[in-house]
């Protein structure tokens, strides 16, 4: 077993790569109780998990993550809302960071404005940037490890259904220029005594655009293990299935097993492996 | 003979009342400390406010006098057990609540109650406030 801590969204993009979904897991988790989240404040919560992981991403290439290792990583939840303005932080699931404010709550309605919906991984400073003295492999590694984040903009339409919570984005990445995405998921909670046993079912899209930024490799970069490769639109399903149960007044323990398929137009691109990704978690967390 | 007027003989009724009620509390009290009637554990946890917290229970007391005693909880007319004497000191509960309950035993032979305890409820993510509905502009 290797200790790794990871910030969020190195996490959020080596296991989900999602753009989409956000607190519905957080919705949910209310064990269906069809009410509106803008009811729930701020809370943090700061744990330990340990993770198996299989993601589709080119694993030789990469030292992050290794394939259907045991990990343990760190967990962050979190959410501050603040006169409708809101921070979200969902960690290992299928959001990353959210920035945003909530324009309309009903009892069974809430519509958010994301002015920034972050997924993926950046490191200031990094240098990536390859030039004609670079050795093949240097070439590779900066392919494989170059800064991919992607900032989406939008709105987030949220109905809650009886014991459902049916959820819709739509976002587009005004600052890096990479395109856009859009999903539609259907969550619901249980309660079976002091388990909250959840389940979330959804699909995405994301343009061509956008899985360029993430899978795409122009030709100028382009090496003999990475060729040049132009990523088209796609859309895939995704599930999940979790509980959190109550410690005590302030610890959680949460699990949960996720499966996303992996669209065949991102699968040809060299950075990706042919096969899905597929992971499971349990931590213990600390809420404040 | 001492003659009383309204008002100096309404307020030695008062008086009287206030002194019998104090000494029944004290009485009570007292009946209380000697049942040692306690529940383990006194605090169930629920995710959030408002969701039904589940958790077996042990109530325990220790009785020292006869008569038809019965535990109750304060949601309910209908008592949760009934025994004899010290025919039992002991009784597993399965608590399942969103709200804290009272628990009290109940001699009924005296008509009286004798001892109380709580299960109190409480929840992880406690700032769960109510919202005002409608649109929003900055």
């Amino acid at each position: 077993m290797k200790i790794k801590l990871y910030l969020f969204m190195l996490t959020a993009m080596l296991v989900s790569k999602s753009i989409v979904a956000a607190d519905i897991v957080s919705d949910v988790r209310a064990g269906g109780d069809g009410k509106s989240s803008s009811y729930e404040e701020s809370y943090i919560e700061l744990g330990v998990s340990l993770v198996v992981a299989n993601n589709p991403w080119d694993i030789a290439a990469g030292e992050e993550y290794d394939d259907h290792d045991l990990n343990l990583d760190f967990d962050v939840y979190g959410q501050l809302k603040k006169n409708n303005f809101l921070i979200e932080v969902t960690q290992g699931t299928m959001d990353g960071l959210n920035l945003g404010y909530t324009f309309l709550t009903t009892p069974t309605w809430q519509v958010d404005f994301l002015a920034g919906s972050l997924n993926g991984s950046y490191e200031i400073g990094k240098d990536y940037k390859i030039d004609d003295n670079d050795t093949e492999s240097e070439r590779n590694r900066k392919i494989y490890e170059r800064n991919r984040i992607y900032v989406g903009t939008g709105l987030r339409v949220t109905h809650y259904w009886g014991k459902y919570v049916v959820q819709a984005r739509i976002l587009n990445d005004f600052v890096y220029q990479s395109g856009t995405g859009g999903s539609l998921r259907i969550g619901r909670g249980w309660q079976y005594r002091n388990w909250y046993i959840f389940g979330i079912f959804g699909g995405e899209y994301r343009s061509a655009k956008t899985n360029q930024m993430w899978y795409g490799i122009d030709s100028d970069e382009a090496t003999a293990r990475y060729p040049s490769y132009n990523a088209e639109s796609t859309f895939n399903f995704s599930s999940q299935l979790g509980f959190i149960r109550p410690i005590n007044e302030n610890w959680v323990l949460r699990g949960y097993i996720g499966y996303s398929n992996t669209p065949a137009s991102a699968s040809k691109s060299s950075l990706v492996e042919d096969e899905d990704t597929s992971y499971s978690s349990i931590s213990v967390n600390r809420v404040f | 003979m001492v003659k009383l007027n309204k008002d100096k003989f309404a307020l030695v009724i008062l008086l009287s009342l206030i002194g019998s009620l104090a000494m029944a509390e004290n009485e009570l009290e007292h009946a209380m400390d000697n049942m040692n009637f306690s529940v383990k554990p006194s605090r169930c946890i629920a995710l959030h406010k408002g969701q039904k917290c589940y958790q077996t229970v042990e109530f325990s007391w220790r009785l020292v006098s006869g008569g038809l005693y019965c535990l109750y909880s304060s949601t309910s007319t209908e008592p949760l057990v009934c025994w004899q004497g010290k025919a039992l000191s002991s009784f597993h509960y399965e608590f399942q609540s969103a709200e804290s309950i009272t628990f009290y035993i109940r001699n009924e032979t005296l008509a009286s109650t004798q001892a109380k305890t709580k299960v109190d409820v409480a929840w992880v993510y406690k700032n769960r406030q109510k919202a005002s509905s409608g649109w929003r502009l900055f």
